[in-house]
C-alpha cells in the first residue's frame, strides 16, 4: 500500500473517531442528567452527532461506488437541496451554538448534478464551517449565478488553507485525505470527499481565501430544462 | 454557611464535548469548613455552591478572560483553532499568578504528563477513554494538591 494511501486511511480513521469520542461522552453524561429536559437534550445531541458520523461513513462508501454508474446526473433544484441540507443541519448548528445564514440570488434554478452527491458536498461544506465560526460570526450558505454556472458556496471564518492544498484544489489534483495543520478542527476528509464527488459530477470545486476566512464552492452546469419545481 | 464556589475554565473547541465536560465538573464543590463550636444540625444546612464554569472555544478569549479573574483550574484541549494549547500553556506560565493555576489537559493525543508538569499540567485525560467520574477525581486531586499548605 502506498504511503499516501496509508496516510489517507489514518486521516479518515481520525476523522471518524472524533464523533465517536463525543458520542461516548454523551452516553456517559446521560447518567448525570437530573431531569427529563436535560436527558432529552443529550439524546438529541447523540442523534445529531451520530447522524453526522453516519454521513461520513456513507460518503466514503459512495466514493468506492462512484464508477458503478449508480449516481446518475439529473436536473436539480439547487435552492431546494440547500434548504434540505440547512434543515438537516439545523440541530447540529443549534447544539454547537452556531448559525448558518442562507443567501440565494441565482436566476438559473436548475443545475445538472446528482442529488446524493451534491447533497453530500453541501453538507460537508456546512459541517466544516461549524468548526470555523463562532456565536458572532455566522457561516453563510450562498447560491449565485457565476458566469454560465450555478455556484454554491459556504463561507466560514477559519484560518486560511495552506497554499499547497489550495493549488491542488485549483488543479483538480486533491486525491487523498490530507490533514490540514492550520485547521485542526477538520482533517481534510470532507474536502477530499467533496472533491471526488465534484469530479464525478464534472463540476468545479474551489476555494476563495478571504482576509478573515475561507469560502468553499462548487460550480455546477446550469440545466436548460424548464423547472417544474420552482 | 457557604463556601466560595470554584471557578473552572474549559477550553475546548467542540461545544458538545465542552458541555459534557462541564456537566461532569458541575458536581465538584469546595469543602465546607465546619467549626467544632458550631456543628451542623438538621436545621442548619451547609451550602456547597456549584462551580462557576466558563467555556472558551479558543485560547485567545480564555487568555483575555484571565484579566477578569483567575480560575481555580483550567481544563485544556490541545488542538484548537488559532493558537493551540501549548501556546496557551506558554502564555500562562509567563506570569507568576497564572502560573500557579493547575491545568488538566483533555486530548486524544498521546502526551507525557511528566514532560508537561513544569507548565502546571497536573494530569492528562484521554478524550476517548475518560469518564465523568475520572474527570471529577482528577480535578479534585489537582485542586486538593494546590490547596495543601
Amino acid at each position: 500500500m502506498r504511503s499516501e494511501e496509508v496516510n489517507g486511511i489514518l486521516v479518515a480513521a481520525h476523522d471518524l473517531k472524533a464523533p465517536l469520542a463525543v458520542m461516548r461522552q454523551l452516553a456517559l453524561a446521560l447518567d448525570l442528567a437530573d431531569d427529563q429536559p436535560t436527558r432529552q437534550r443529550i439524546q438529541s445531541q447523540l442523534v445529531s452527532v451520530s447522524e453526522r458520523a453516519m454521513h461520513q461513513v456513507n460518503d466514503l462508501a459512495k466514493i468506492a461506488r462512484l464508477e458503478d454508474g449508480l449516481f446518475e446526473m439529473e436536473p436539480i433544484s439547487v435552492r431546494n437541496l440547500c434548504d434540505e441540507v440547512a434543515r438537516e443541519l439545523h440541530p447540529l448548528f443549534h447544539y454547537k451554538n452556531r448559525r448558518l445564514d442562507l443567501s440565494y440570488s441565482n436566476r438559473s434554478r436548475l443545475a445538472i448534478a446528482n442529488h446524493d452527491l451534491l447533497h453530500s458536498v453541501v453538507y460537508n461544506f456546512c459541517t466544516n464551517a461549524i468548526h470555523y465560526s463562532n456565536q458572532d460570526t455566522a457561516s453563510r450558505l450562498s447560491v449565485i449565478d457565476f458566469q454560465d454556472k450555478i455556484r454554491v458556496s459556504v463561507r466560514d471564518f477559519g484560518p486560511a488553507l495552506p497554499s499547497k492544498i489550495w493549488r491542488q484544489l485549483r488543479q483538480g489534483t486533491f486525491r487523498t485525505p490530507t490533514s490540514i495543520a492550520m485547521r485542526p478542527g477538520s482533517s481534510g476528509l470532507g474536502l477530499y470527499i467533496s472533491s471526488e464527488f465534484a469530479r464525478h459530477m464534472r463540476a468545479q470545486l474551489g476555494v476563495i481565501r478571504h482576509r478573515d476566512g475561507t469560502s468553499f464552492f462548487i460550480d455546477l452546469p446550469v440545466s436548460t430544462q424548464t423547472s417544474l419545481f420552482i | 454557611m457557604s463556601a466560595t464556589p470554584y471557578t473552572f475554565f474549559i477550553i475546548e473547541d467542540d461545544p458538545i464535548m465542552a458541555e459534557c465536560i462541564a456537566r461532569a465538573c458541575s458536581r465538584i464543590v469546595p469543602p465546607t469548613s465546619q467549626s467544632p463550636d458550631n456543628p451542623k444540625t438538621d436545621s442548619q444546612s451547609i451550602i456547597s455552591p456549584a462551580p462557576k464554569i466558563q467555556i472558551f472555544s479558543d485560547t485567545v478569549s480564555a487568555i483575555n478572560a484571565l484579566d477578569d479573574g483567575l480560575p481555580d483550574l483550567i481544563l485544556l484541549d490541545v488542538l484548537l483553532n488559532g493558537p493551540d494549547g501549548f501556546t496557551f500553556l506558554n502564555e500562562i506560565i509567563s506570569y507568576p499568578d497564572s502560573a500557579r493555576i493547575p491545568v488538566i489537559i483533555i486530548t486524544s493525543l498521546n502526551l507525557s504528563p511528566r514532560r508537561l508538569s513544569h507548565y502546571g499540567v497536573r494530569a492528562i485525560l484521554n478524550k476517548e477513554t475518560m469518564t465523568p467520574a475520572e474527570i471529577q477525581t482528577v480535578i479534585q486531586c489537582a485542586i486538593g494538591a494546590r490547596e495543601e499548605p
